[in-house]
């Protein structure tokens, strides 16, 4: 077995390297790029994940290193099982990351990742704190069971958020087609990060664009409109911990109020947004009532279209 | 290696990363600072309504009433919502605040002083805007 480093650890130079060469780069282009206590915030989140990471990673491992001996082949290191583990575990990545969006229980530990306003390289380290309380692990289950050593598909995991890091910036307008026709760029990514109706819930991928594309939530970027990030109710706080832990917070007090028990399944289950009242707006919401402004006229219709604002999801 | 010695080891190496991670981090915050990094002010009127339209879904603002600095804004629709902005970063967030909020006045800040409006959201905050006299004639209008 090969003594495997952890690629993320080697890459911690990059990343400063990259982030500072960004700035040099957008310091006279968009001065509003980068902000002291978003970069701040966004480099303690990416720190404290790493701490997440430490005190339950070894768990993981360990869960991973069980399930393998139930493995129905024995891959091993072999030279074909690195490139065929890394787009298996893509394709992983692609539903955990889907389910990330789409079921509350795991948005509440993804959103993380998404509550800057601001798209530059220091977002791409607000990683989640809260990951091991979530089930996205199971969906790595079949690799293992497959015969995929665990040491080989965390060493590619580590590969696969290492080249997410370079497609979170504005400064990288399109790559060559064919790279955009393959691979996850910055334009594709931009959309995944963006809270224009039009955008949401799309672009899943971690390295490669296809999986999008083959499972129909792909969506190009269009210059019609300039995107802005985020989440849809908008935190407003450089807080950490609220960062952290808001919607684990909104999750627990919706359980809480909630009328029944099926009800509080559904608020871990149902996507953000959901409530039992239908007193909040889903992305799904959202975007259908974008659509009948749009054949409607647009903002002009506010009157005839729009009820009062809803409250929007957290 | 056994799992469990590579865990260890793994464990060790991270904790000296962590504290050269944060070292870095201060540094890294303090560049962007140095370079005067995400300075921005509303540019009026249009500016807040943008702001308040993008942030609160299917809100269409019509009025603002910007403070004098940019920092803040109240924006006001056609059915007499309210959104409160303020900047974040170099960015502004938002919320639809609702009419049991008031409009206080702490300090006597420009000619029409220094107004404090709370959003109802403990972590978003409440948010000061320096109005002139007109525009501390209108705040009274909108809250």
């Amino acid at each position: 077995m090969p003594d495997l480093p952890d690629p993320t650890q080697i890459a911690i130079p990059l990343f400063i390297g990259a982030i500072l060469f960004e700035l040099w780069f957008v310091r006279k282009r968009n001065r509003l790029a980068y902000d002291p206590q978003d970069t701040l915030t966004s480099l303690m989140l990416g720190l404290g994940s790493t701490v997440s990471g430490l005190l339950t990673g070894g768990f993981f491992l360990a869960a991973a290193f069980w399930i393998y001996q139930y493995r129905i082949f024995d891959i091993g290191f072999v030279w074909w099982a690195w490139p065929v583990a890394f787009v298996l575990d893509d394709l992983a990545y692609y539903w955990k990351h889907r389910l990330g969006h789409r079921m509350r229980w795991m948005w509440a530990a993804h959103i993380i990742h998404h509550s800057s306003q601001h798209y530059n390289l220091s977002t791409a380290l607000r990683q989640t704190w809260t990951g091991f309380l979530t089930p996205g692990f199971l969906i790595s289950i079949p690799l293992f069971l497959l015969g995929f050593h665990p040491l080989l598909v965390a060493f590619c995991g580590g590969i696969n958020l290492i080249y997410q890091f370079w497609i979170h910036t504005e400064a990288i307008d399109k790559m060559p087609r064919w790279f955009e026709a393959v691979m996850n760029t910055p334009s594709h990514h931009r959309v995944h990060h963006a809270t224009n109706p039009r955008y949401l819930d799309s672009n899943y991928a971690g390295v490669l664009i296809i999986w999008d594309k083959m499972f129909g939530s792909f969506v190009p970027e269009t210059d019609e409109e300039e995107i802005r990030y985020g989440i849809i109710k908008q935190l407003g706080s450089f807080n950490v911990l609220w960062a952290a832990f808001h919607e684990w917070i909104g999750i627990a007090q919706d359980m809480w109020h909630a009328p029944d028990w099926k009800a509080r399944l559904n608020y871990l289950i149902r996507p953000p947004g959901w409530t039992h009242d239908n007193s909040r707006l889903t992305s799904d919401s959202i975007k259908a009532r974008w659509r009948a402004e749009r054949e409607q006229g647009g903002q002009g219709s506010s009157k005839s279209v729009s009820p009062p604002v809803i409250e929007p999801a957290e | 290696m056994h799992p469990v010695h590579y865990t260890n080891n793994y464990m060790t190496s991270q904790l000296w990363i962590l504290l050269g991670s944060l070292l870095v981090i201060l540094a890294v915050t303090a560049l962007v600072r140095f370079l005067r990094m995400g300075e921005v002010a509303l540019q009026g009127r249009d500016d807040a309504i943008h702001w308040a339209d993008i942030n609160i879904p299917f809100f269409h603002g019509s009025d603002a009433l910007v403070a004098e600095d940019g920092q803040a804004a109240l924006v006001s629709d056609a059915e007499g919502q309210v959104v409160l902005v303020k900047r974040h970063g170099a960015k502004f967030a938002a919320r639809l605040i609702d009419h049991s909020v008031k409009a206080e006045r702490i300090g006597p800040g420009g000619g029409g002083g220094e107004w404090r409006i709370d959003s109802g959201d403990k972590h978003f905050g409440a948010v000061s805007l320096r109005l002139d006299h007109a525009g501390a004639q209108k705040l009274l209008t909108m809250v």
